[in-house]
C-alpha cells in the first residue's frame, strides 16, 4: 500500500504542495489529475525518492520513502514526464543501464530487457540507437526502462505528452497488462480520458492541494449537473425560445439546441414535447454523459486544460 | 558493487564512441594544436632578444679574476646572478628553475691570461644549460663573453682596451643538462604537454555540459529513483571520464612522439613516472568536469565561465608559453595551478631528465587537485530537481 500523508513542499518563496494526502492500495490504478502547475510532478518527485518533502511523508508497504533510503525506491518504478533516455546508444544498452541500477545482471536482465521490449512492442528496434526512434517509441522505451526489475508500484508523470495515437493505445494496453498482473499503478495526466479508460479511484489536485479523492464513479457523481442533451433541428431557428419544460437552461446555436437536463428519463420528454409544440422539428438528439472535466470544471471553476 | 561500477563507466564509453564527430574533435583538436605551437617553438632557439636574465654562477676558480667577473656580471644591465656549487646549478638547471649556469673552472683566469698574452691554449668556460630556453641561453652567452673579455683585459693589460691582435682568450663549451635531444625536441614536447592538458580540460568542459544536458533531460530524475548512491554516480562518471580523458593523452603524446620525435628518458623510472602523471591529469580532468558540472545550475551558465578558468589556468600552468616568460609573481602563482604541475611533470619525464620521485611528487598534487574537484563535486551537485 502506499500511503501519502500531509506532503508539503516549496521551492524558495514559491509552494508548489500545500497539502496533499491519498492512499492507494494494492494492485490498484489510481489518477492523479490536476492542471499544469498543480504540484503533481513533486507528489510524484517525493513518492519516488528524487527528492525530500518539506512535511509530511510517503509510506510504502509501511517503510518511509526518502531521497537516501534504497528499499522501497526498489519496488518503485518510475516513468518521468521527460524522456530519460541516452539517445546515443540502443535501446538494449539503455534497458541493460537502467536494469543493471536495480542490480539485474547476466540472463536474468537480458530476460527482463526482452520482456520489456516485448510489453512496450520494441523488440524489433532493440538495437537501433534511441536518437533514431519517433516520440511515441521512445515514449514505450520511457516505460520499459521502469518496469525491468519488476516493481511493484509503477508511477508514471504524464506517459502520453506528444505521442501519437498507435503509441498510445500501445502505452494503454501495456498498462492494462501491468495492472491485470496486480501492479498498482500511479498515474497523473491531464488528459481526462486517459484516467477514465484506466484508473479506478482518482485525487484531483489544484494548486498544490488535494481537493478531492474519490473512486471514478463517485467523482462523476460529485457533479450537480447530470447531463448535456444536444437536439440537431432541421432549421435555423430564428425566433426566440423562452422557458423549456424539463431543461434546467438551453442554448442555440445555429441549428443546435444544447439543454442541459437533470434526469433524462423523466425531463428529456418533456422537454422534445414542448419543441414540438414550439413547431421545432429534431433529426438527432444525443447526450453527453458527466465526465471528469466537468468535474474538474465544477471543483475548480477552471478547465482541466487552462 | 564492481558490477554495478562497470555498468556505469561502460555506459559513458558506449556514448562517447557512438558520437564519433565528438570522438575525433576530442582527439584531433589538441593534436592539430600541439603539432602548430610545436612546430613554432622549435624556431625559438634562433632567434634572441635583449632581456635581463638570472643566471647561476659556479666560481671554481676563485681568483681575483673570477671575483671580478661575478662582480661585473652583478653591476651590469644584462644579469641577475646567484653564486651556487656545480651540483647545485646541475638541479637548478634539470628541474627547469633557471636556464643557464657558467661554470668557472680551477685555473681559468691564469690560463686565460697567458692565451690572451702568449697565445697558449685557452681554457673552456662551461654553460650548463636548459635546452628548452635557448632565448635566455643565447642572450646570455653574448653577454658573458663581452664581460669576460672586459675582465680579461683589465687583468692582462691593466685597462679596459683589448689589444688588436688578441686573441680568444677561452672556448665556450656548451653542456646540455637535459633533453639529450636538444632544444627543438624539448620545445615540441612541452608544446604537446601544454596542448594536451588544454585539450582535456576543454574536453572536461564538454563533459560537464552533457551531464547538465542530463539533468536537463530529466536523466538525473529517473537515476535518483534508483536505489544506486549519489556517490556511486560520481564514481562511476569520474571513472570513465578518466579512461576518456587518458585516451586523449594517449593520443595526443602517441601523435607527438611519431611525428616530432621526441621520448621519454629512456629509464624505467621515466616511463613508469609518465605514465602515472597521465593517469594523474586524466583523473584531474576527469573530475574538473565534474567540478563544473556541480557548481553550475545550468549549460549556459556554466559554459563561459569555465572556458574563462581554462583559459586562465592554461596561461598561468605554462600550457602556451614557457613560464620563464612570466612575471615573478604569476610564476609563484602557477604552483596553484593543477596544469601546470602536469605540463612540468610530463616536462620532467621526456627532456628535463627528472626521475620517478619528481614524477611522484607532481602526481601527488595532481590528486590532491582531483579530491578536491571530487569532494566539492560530491558535496555541491545539485540532484534534486530545483522546480517541479
Amino acid at each position: 500500500m502506499l500511503e501519502v500523508v500531509g506532503l508539503r513542499k516549496s521551492y524558495g518563496d514559491t509552494v508548489a504542495v500545500k497539502d496533499a494526502s491519498f492512499c492507494i492500495e494494492d494492485g490498484a490504478c489510481y489518477g492523479l489529475l490536476g492542471p499544469n502547475g498543480a504540484g503533481k510532478t513533486t507528489v510524484i518527485s517525493i513518492i519516488t525518492g528524487t527528492l525530500n518533502a518539506d512535511g509530511g511523508r510517503v509510506l510504502l508497504d509501511g517503510e518511509v520513502v526518502s531521497t537516501d533510503n534504497p528499499g522501497p525506491k526498489r519496488k518503485i518504478g518510475y516513468v518521468p514526464q521527460d524522456i530519460a533516455l541516452f539517445g546515443e546508444i540502443s535501446a538494449h544498452d539503455n534497458l541493460r543501464f537502467f536494469g543493471s541500477l536495480y542490480g539485474l545482471y547476466g540472463q536474468h536482465l537480458l530476460n527482463r530487457i526482452e520482456y520489456s521490449l516485448d510489453l512496450t512492442g520494441l523488440k524489433d528496434r532493440a538495437k537501433e540507437p534511441v536518437a533514431n526512434f519517433s516520440g511515441g517509441m521512445k515514449r514505450r522505451l520511457n516505460i520499459a526502462a521502469a518496469l525491468l526489475h519488476e516493481p511493484h508500484v509503477i508511477v508514471l508523470d504524464e506517459p502520453t505528452v506528444g505521442v501519437d495515437p498507435q503509441s498510445r493505445n500501445a502505452i494503454f494496453d501495456a498498462l492494462e497488462i501491468l495492472t491485470s498482473k496486480g501492479k498498482t499503478i500511479l498515474y497523473t495526466t491531464h488528459y481526462m480520458e486517459e484516467v477514465e479508460r484506466l484508473c479506478q479511484r482518482v485525487a484531483i489536485m489544484d494548486s498544490g492541494c488535494v481537493i478531492a479523492e474519490e473512486s471514478l464513479a463517485g467523482m462523476k457523481r460529485m457533479v450537480a449537473r447530470q447531463n448535456e442533451v444536444f437536439v440537431e433541428l432541421e432549421q435555423t431557428v430564428t425566433m426566440a425560445i423562452g422557458e423549456l419544460p424539463g431543461a434546467v437552461s438551453h442554448s442555440i446555436d445555429g441549428t443546435t439546441l444544447t439543454m442541459e437536463i437533470l434526469d433524462l428519463n423523466r425531463d428529456l420528454p418533456r422537454a422534445l414535447l414542448a419543441l414540438s409544440d414550439l413547431g421545432l422539428k429534431y433529426v438527432s438528439v444525443r447526450s453527453q454523459e458527466s465526465s471528469l472535466e466537468q468535474v474538474f470544471l465544477h471543483l475548480t471553476g477552471r478547465r482541466l486544460r487552462d | 558493487m564492481l558490477t554495478l561500477l562497470w555498468e556505469l563507466v561502460r555506459k559513458d564509453l558506449k556514448i562517447f564512441v557512438a558520437d564519433r564527430k565528438s570522438v575525433m574533435i576530442s582527439f584531433v583538436t589538441p593534436v592539430v594544436l600541439a603539432c602548430f605551437i610545436g612546430y613554432l617553438m622549435q624556431g625559438t632557439g634562433k632567434s634572441s632578444q635583449p632581456k635581463k636574465v638570472s643566471v647561476l654562477v659556479v666560481d671554481q676558480d676563485k681568483t681575483e679574476f673570477s671575483k671580478d667577473l661575478i662582480q661585473r656580471m652583478k653591476m651590469g644591465d644584462a644579469f641577475s646572478v646567484t653564486e651556487v656549487d656545480e651540483a647545485k646549478a646541475k638541479q637548478k638547471i634539470t628541474n627547469g628553475d633557471l636556464a643557464l649556469a657558467i661554470v668557472v673552472p680551477a685555473g681559468f683566469s691564469v690560463q686565460a691570461a697567458q692565451a690572451m698574452a702568449e697565445h697558449t691554449p685557452p681554457p673552456s668556460f662551461r654553460f650548463l644549460e636548459d635546452p628548452s630556453r635557448s632565448i635566455e641561453v643565447g642572450m646570455s652567452k653574448g653577454a658573458i663573453i663581452r664581460v669576460t673579455m672586459q675582465a680579461l683585459t683589465k687583468q692582462v693589460y691593466g685597462s679596459e682596451a683589448p689589444s688588436d691582435d688578441s686573441q680568444m682568450p677561452f672556448k665556450i663549451d656548451d653542456v646540455t643538462e637535459s633533453a639529450p635531444k636538444g632544444a627543438a625536441s624539448s620545445a615540441s614536447a612541452h608544446a604537446f604537454a601544454g596542448m594536451g592538458m588544454q585539450g582535456l580540460l576543454f574536453w572536461a568542459i564538454e563533459s560537464a555540459m552533457t551531464l547538465l544536458r542530463e539533468k536537463k533531460m530529466g536523466l538525473w530524475k529517473r537515476l535518483r529513483s534508483s536505489p544506486v548512491s549519489p556517490a556511486m554516480f560520481l564514481l562511476g562518471k569520474g571513472i570513465s571520464s578518466m579512461i576518456r580523458a587518458f585516451a586523449i593523452l594517449s593520443i595526443v603524446f602517441g601523435v607527438g612522439f611519431l611525428v616530432f620525435r621526441f621520448q621519454i628518458t629512456p629509464t624505467l623510472g621515466n616511463y613508469v613516472g609518465f605514465g602515472l602523471i597521465a593517469l594523474a591529469a586524466s583523473l584531474m580532468a576527469a573530475t574538473f568536469g565534474l567540478f563544473v558540472a556541480a557548481l553550475g545550475r545550468t549549460e549556459e551558465q556554466s559554459r563561459g565561465l569555465s572556458i574563462l578558468a581554462v583559459l586562465g589556468m592554461c596561461m598561468l600552468g605554462g600550457a602556451w608559453f614557457p613560464m620563464f616568460l612570466m612575471p615573478q609573481f604569476m610564476q609563484t602563482l602557477s604552483k596553484a595551478v593543477p596544469i601546470a604541475w602536469a605540463v612540468n611533470g610530463f616536462d620532467g619525464m621526456i627532456w628535463r631528465d627528472q626521475g620517478l620521485s619528481d614524477a611522484l611528487l607532481a602526481c601527488a598534487v595532481l590528486v590532491g587537485f582531483s579530491l578536491l574537484f571530487g569532494f566539492v563535486a560530491l558535496k555541491r551537485i545539485r540532484w534534486e530537481p530545483e522546480a517541479a
